[in-house]
């Protein structure tokens, strides 16, 4: 497998590159600010460059490529394989919901035999991240060894819209997903959040789909805000520094992270980025910033390639970390690749949604809060 | 920002904290005009940004302290409440007579409060460790029963735990206890059962006494009828099971115990039951269901007897010893005794059918003359119910007084007169047709109906009298023969409702005639005497019945104020074949006439006898051969017409 990374910047596109995987490229992957991604001269460049690949990626809350975070950029990835292939799907959220977007994405990469892992990138803001998740576990199986990761575009701290690109330029509404085929490919995963819960445990007493309504009978924003403080002010952005671990009945392998999306002053309601099943029960979170760059390093090391060729790392970070750890980001994504070792190329960016399997389950799940970290590589020795 | 200031800002660059060199190399990658100011913007947000996480830090520490604080005043206010809800527990517990108990099924403690040390005897400084040492102080026969009462519930097969036992505590009382429990249960997992316990001791022993007295004959201190039927019950269920043995019932009831009571006072009558208890007591194995049902009736249930010859042999055991004298406060009585006895050996009777069968025997052996033993068999049952049946419609009819009088002429022979009648009480049942007076006379006799039918005969006499005497004047009028029997005269009341009756027709008393048995007067020679005597002084005329058959001395006669002696008709019918019949016959004919005393001869049939009562001087005569009895009107057409019975005709064929 190989290589070759880099930034695309307004004005100089890809200047200063020394590029040379051309036609041999099956697949650029790219994340970039929403800007950038609206002019369409980064996509000509990249298509220009990578003539035969599909060209694949989406809006970011902040990207990351080679120890550096950074914004406002556009970083990319071109892998050419000796062995593997790759074929990409599409799918429009404006007609279908999320699940059937699932299902059908994943019973079309299906339908080529030797899939060994699907990369999904969605919408961001409309999208149903747990029900998407859900749709391509029902069309793969349950005990399918397929490897599913991903994550839900991002605005940036803006959340309006969110855009997704493949083979053409970037749109709204969009859900991609890339697969990747052969025997010789190999996928590891991580995923860790670092946050702790403190407080007493409170019931969910009235919710809806991915609206919180009341925790322990009372209007779920007011307790919240008495937990947020004077960052309540700051809402809803001040929200997603401020998560709720949600679980069944005790914390344990069922447990999620919950990111409050957006609040509702008249409702007292809470809109999250994943669902919050009424009768479950709710614990407020606070993340340290050393505890959060800890978990970084732990989903990497979960994610190392025990290779020593050729690797590629796809970070998907929560956004929500970043806006808590501001300047202090940098320090997850030094932690996390600080484990992958020389051969390692990585790239990632700043979610609304993190897709991973679940640490214990190994079920896919859509994540909130988390770093997860998919690494790709093909065993060829 | 001079290249040298960089340079200077970058030699000790290894030591620094990451964000510091990733902000170096940021103003080094990008080196601009204005990179100190972005140097220092870049620190000023690092700041921010660690004061921003140190608020967080310091707000979540000051939420969760509130909140451990809440948590805190809550576990504050639980605690207090849990004391006073301790304290009222310990002084509920300490102030009631119950007992509690709480068992730690998980460290398999045991707590008991003080009243529950107390009420078992046991030291309070030395508590029982476990529900075993409690245990252990219930009487062997209630252990099992307790264990299984605690075992349900634990399995959740019962609501909650509550029995009754005996226990026996260290000093050797036994005392009965009563506890109540119910176990904690944490879905399926039991931690602990706590509950009461209650000396019930004292209750017990007025329970016992209620069921004494609600199963028990004051009396005799035996059982009742109530015990009886359970008893019984309780018998036929165990006859359903495979191999049960059988078993007997005895109906024993004492011959003229009304009498006993009567003559001797209540008292004697007492002793008498308390003395039939006694004996049934003795005869019977404890096993064995004695029971008083009222009155002087007794029932005994022989249990698992084998068979009925066993059966028979203690019922005969048991009469034999209600058959003889026994002293009773100081005066000699006399206990007679019927039994009557029926096995117990078919599932399907239900109790009252069988005691209505040893009833049955029982009566069975009292018509048969009383103390004796009579068993139960199906004939006798039927014919029992006919006797029975025969008594219910004769208490009917006597009420409603429909029974009818027949006369039968009573013929002067010497001249073949009809001067007077002997009446004679006839039921024509409306079903049954004719019954004869053998049949129902002594059914009356036994159910204490003659002394009213002799009331209604005498009353039915004396208003033909009437009828006759204001038809034909008193010198015409025929007079009526009535029977007395032995109750009429013996009774107090029915002798009272005679004198009666005669007192209100006193001025017909020349033309009635009361005839006695001659066993009539041997029952109580004395007070027979002098009750005749204010009969005989009211006007009415006497006969001495069935003369000859009794055991009275002739030499006793002159002694009773009769006029008349009717012979019985078994000399009539024997005499002309017996020699001496014959002589007999003719003595006391010779006898009356010594005495001034009329003869009348029963049951003639036939010319010969006739002939030859004539012959031996014979008064009058009575007799199929003169006449059937006839009812009212055919006596009244006789005695109108002035009939006669042809005896001059007769007569010379006998000489």
């Amino acid at each position: 497998m190989e290589i070759e990374q880099g930034f695309w910047k307004p004005g100089q596109g890809l200047a200063g590159h020394n590029l040379n995987l051309h036609d041999r490229s099956q697949i650029v992957i790219y994340f970039g600010d929403k800007v950038n991604l609206q002019d369409h001269t980064f996509y000509d460049d990249l298509k220009s460059t990578y003539p035969k690949a599909h060209i694949v990626g989406c809006t970011t809350g902040g990207e990351i490529l080679r120890s550096e975070v950074c914004e406002e950029g556009l970083v990319f990835t071109a892998l050419a394989f000796e062995k593997s292939t790759v074929r990409v799907a599409k799918l429009g959220l404006s007609n279908l919901k999320s699940h059937e977007v699932g299902t059908n994405i994943a019973t079309e990469l299906n339908n080529t035999p030797h899939l060994a892992s699907i990369f999904i990138l969605s919408e961001g803001l409309n999208v149903n991240g747990s029900e998407l998740v859900r749709g391509i576990m029902d069309a793969l199986g349950t005990d399918s060894k397929v490897v599913v990761t991903g994550g839900l575009a991002g605005d940036g701290d803006r959340f309006e819209n969110t855009l997704v690109g493949c083979d053409g330029y970037p749109e709204k509404d969009q859900v991609v997903a890339v697969g990747f085929y052969g025997a010789h490919l190999r996928v590891k995963t991580g995923s860790e959040g670092g946050w702790k819960s403190f407080g007493p445990s409170r019931l969910i007493t009235k919710s809806k789909g991915n609206v919180l309504y009341e925790i322990d009978d009372q209007p779920a924003l007011k307790v919240y805000k008495r937990y947020l403080g004077e960052e309540a002010e700051k809402l809803p952005g001040s929200a997603l520094c401020y998560p709720l671990l949600v679980f069944p009945k005790e914390e344990g392998k069922d447990s999620v992270i919950r990111t409050i999306l957006s609040v509702n002053e008249d409702e007292h309601s809470m809109t999250f980025a994943g669902e919050i099943p009424q009768g479950w029960t709710a614990t407020f979170m606070w993340g340290k910033f050393d505890d959060l760059i800890d978990s970084a390093g732990v989903s990497a090391q979960n994610a190392a390639p025990n290779y020593g060729g050729p690797s590629l790392s796809l970070l998907v970070s929560c956004i929500g970390r970043k806006l808590l750890m501001g300047q202090h980001i940098i320090g997850e994504v030094e932690n996390a690749v600080s484990v992958l070792g020389e051969n390692n190329y990585h790239m990632g960016f700043y979610s609304y949604g993190e897709i991973a399997p679940h640490r214990d389950t190994k079920q896919p799940l859509l994540h909130n809060q988390t770093m997860t970290v998919t690494t790709l590589w093909e065993d060829v020795a | 920002m001079t290249k040298r200031l960089i340079d200077e800002l970058f030699e000790n660059e290894q030591s620094y904290h990451l964000l510091l060199r990733k902000q170096l190399e940021r103003v080094r990658n990008h080196p601009q005009d204005d990179s100190l100011s972005f140097l220092l913007s870049q620190i000023n947000q690092a700041y921010e940004d660690n004061d921003r996480e140190r608020r967080m830090i310091e707000r979540t520490m000051s939420v969760m302290t509130s909140e451990l604080n809440e948590v805190y005043d809550n576990l504050l206010q639980q605690k207090k409440t849990l004391e006073e809800s301790q304290e009222r527990y310990y002084l509920v517990a300490e102030a009631s007579q119950d007992g509690l108990w709480d068992w730690d099924l998980v460290h398999n403690n045991f707590y008991g409060s003080y009243r529950f040390y107390e009420m078992l005897a046991l030291p309070i400084n030395k508590p029982l460790k476990n529900l075993d040492e409690w245990f252990a102080l219930i009487v062997p026969e209630d252990q099992e029963q307790v264990r299984k009462e605690f075992d349900m519930h634990l399995a959740g097969k019962s609501p909650r735990i509550y029995c009754q036992f005996k226990i026996r505590n260290p000093q050797g009382q036994e005392r009965y206890m009563e506890i109540h429990g119910l176990a904690a249960r944490d879905g399926h997992i039991i931690h602990r059962i706590a509950g009461s316990q209650t000396d019930i001791t004292e209750r017990k022993k007025q329970e016992d006494a209620l069921y004494r007295s609600a199963f028990h004959d004051e009396l005799t201190g035996l059982g009742n009828r109530v015990l009886f039927f359970e008893r019984l019950s309780l018998c036929l269920a165990r006859e359903t099971r495979l191999g049960a043995k059988r078993s007997a019932l005895l109906f024993i009831d004492l011959d003229r115990f009304k009498y006993i009571n009567d003559s001797m006072g209540h008292e004697v009558g007492d002793g008498v039951l308390k003395l039939v208890a006694e004996i049934l007591r003795n005869q019977t194995r404890p096993d064995d269901t004695i029971a008083r049902l009222g009155g002087d009736e007794f029932t005994v249930i022989l249990e698992s007897v084998e068979n009925l010859e066993i059966a028979i042999a203690t019922a005969e055991r048991i009469l034999s010893q209600l058959n003889r004298s026994y002293e009773i406060m100081g005066k000699e009585v006399f206990i007679s005794s019927s039994i009557g006895l029926t096995m117990v050996d078919n599932p399907n009777m239900d109790p009252e059918t069988i005691l209505r069968n040893a009833d049955l025997a029982m009566y069975e052996a009292k018509t048969a003359g009383k103390s004796r033993l009579a068993i139960f068999d199906k004939k006798q049952h039927e014919r029992l119910l006919w006797r029975m049946q025969s008594e219910s419609d004769l208490r009917k009819v006597v009420a409603s007084s429909e029974l009818e009088v027949f006369y039968q002429p009573i013929v002067n022979l010497h001249n073949g007169e009809v001067r007077s009648f002997e009446a004679l009480v006839r039921w024509f049942h409306p079903k049954r047709g004719y019954i004869s007076p053998a049949v129902f006379i002594p059914i009356a006799e036994e159910v204490g109906l003659i002394g009213r039918i002799g009331q209604v005969v005498l009353e039915k006499v004396c208003k033909q009298i009437i009828t006759w005497e204001d038809d034909l004047g008193s010198g015409r009028c025929p007079s009526i023969a009535v029977n007395l029997s032995v109750r009429q005269l013996m009774d107090d009341e029915h002798y009272k409702n005679i004198l009666k009756i005669i007192s209100s027709y006193s001025r017909i008393a020349s033309h009635l005639k009361l005839e006695v048995t001659e066993s009539v007067i041997m029952t109580d020679p004395e007070l027979i005497i002098k009750r005749l005597h204010e009969i005989y002084d009211m006007g009415i005329r006497l006969s001495i019945d069935d003369f000859g058959t009794g055991y009275s001395s002739l030499s006793y006669l002159h002694t009773y104020p009769f006029n008349t002696i009717k012979i019985d008709r078994t000399f009539i019918s024997s005499m002309m074949v017996d020699q001496k019949s014959e002589r007999l016959v003719g003595s006391i004919i010779s006898l009356a006439k010594d005495l001034n005393l009329s003869t009348i001869a029963e049951g003639i049939e036939t010319l010969d006898q006739m002939n030859l009562l004539i012959k031996q001087g014979c008064d009058f005569g009575q007799g199929f051969f003169f006449s059937h009895p006839m009812n009212a009107a055919d006596a009244t057409s006789i005695v109108y017409n002035d009939e006669h019975f042809n005896i001059g005709t007769i007569f010379p064929q006998v000489a």
